[in-house]
């Protein structure tokens, strides 16, 4: 399944992370969060299961909104932030 | 700009920061430092500065490598000795990280020679070994209106500011350059402890790294470091309203 089949109609960025291994699995969420507009919402889409537990907890502590995550396959997964500053 | 993939792995612990992102790392890129002396000071702090990815780095120094500055200036070999130190520096600090233009000034600076070099970089640090030429570089950085951050050390002990003209205390609020001048050090009492040079150049590195990220620093404060104690205390300075080189505009 593709990213853009379960993306919300408000959602207009994303950043594809598959592949990508601890810590660049956060960096490169962060650099694609960094080039939106403050309160704009990002789709995550990854494969990597540390990623997926420690994503959501690194954006909060940064201050950002976790808003979701959504289950695309067994070993895909989608996680919505939102971003506060 | 856009991070590749080499600089994504190049920064990461920077960009993994809270205070510094990429955002932050993009200021860094855009940003200039100039460094006045590449001795034991400069040695350790062009390494976190170019290892920082600060975009353009000055170095001002015209001497050549001597062996008795290796028992505290890393960025030089034993193969160095008597080669130019800012040729030396260069090569050490390009293979450490290319992304950095290093521009090197073989001179020794003076009224005349500093002003265009100055008005080059956002950032002026004092890395030179002696009192004339720290009075000389705090001058022209009121002049020039650049901020200054200056540093040294003796024997166990050393000292760090950072000095925004017109706004924070210079350093001839501090000190009296014709008593510092007249306790020049001499060939007796020159000794230094190799690694309090590199623990105040990585103070001056820390500090130059904030201020160019708009981080809190030391700014309106003295630090002075203690390596036998293993001290470091921070003094509030005022600016001295009859200071001969940054009163004339003081309100």
């Amino acid at each position: 399944m593709s990213i853009d089949s379960v993306r919300y109609d408000e959602t207009r960025h994303s950043v594809d992370i598959r592949g990508q291994r601890c810590p660049y699995t956060f960096i490169r969420a962060r650099l694609a969060l960094e080039q939106i507009e403050i309160g704009g919402v990002l789709d995550i889409l990854l494969d990597n299961r540390t990623a997926l537990e420690n994503l959501p907890r690194a954006f909060m502590y940064q201050g950002q909104e976790y808003i979701e995550t959504r289950v695309v396959s067994d070993s895909e997964w989608i996680i919505r932030i939102r971003r506060k500053r | 700009m856009d991070f590749s993939d080499g600089q994504i792995e190049r920064y990461s612990r920077h960009l993994l920061l809270n205070e510094i992102g990429g955002e932050g790392q993009k200021r860094l890129f855009h940003s200039s430092v100039l460094v006045i002396g590449a001795g034991g000071l400069g040695s350790a702090f062009l390494y976190y500065i170019v290892g920082s990815g600060i975009g353009r780095v000055g170095i001002v120094e015209s001497d050549r490598v001597d062996l008795s500055n290796l028992q505290r200036q890393i960025l030089y070999s034993t193969g160095d000795i008597g080669t130019r130190k800012s040729l030396a520096a260069k090569n050490r600090l390009s293979g450490f990280n290319p992304d950095v233009d290093i521009r090197l000034y073989d001179i020794r600076l003076d009224e005349q020679t500093s002003g265009d070099i100055f008005n080059d970089y956002d950032l002026i640090v004092d890395c030179t070994d002696n009192f004339e030429s720290r009075f000389l570089i705090n001058r022209l950085a009121i002049r020039f209106r650049k901020p200054l951050i200056s540093g040294a050390v003796v024997r166990f002990e050393g000292n760090v500011m950072l000095i925004i003209p017109y706004e924070t205390f210079c350093y001839d609020c501090v000190f009296d350059d014709t008593e510092s001048v007249g306790q020049q050090i001499t060939c007796v009492n020159s000794g230094v402890l190799s690694s309090a040079v590199g623990t105040i150049a990585t103070i001056m590195a820390t500090e130059s790294i904030k201020f160019l990220l708009g981080l809190e620093t030391i700014k309106d404060h003295l630090l002075q470091y203690n390596a036998r104690s293993q001290t470091i205390t921070k003094t509030f300075i005022r600016r001295d309203p009859y200071c001969k080189t940054c009163s004339k505009d003081y309100l």
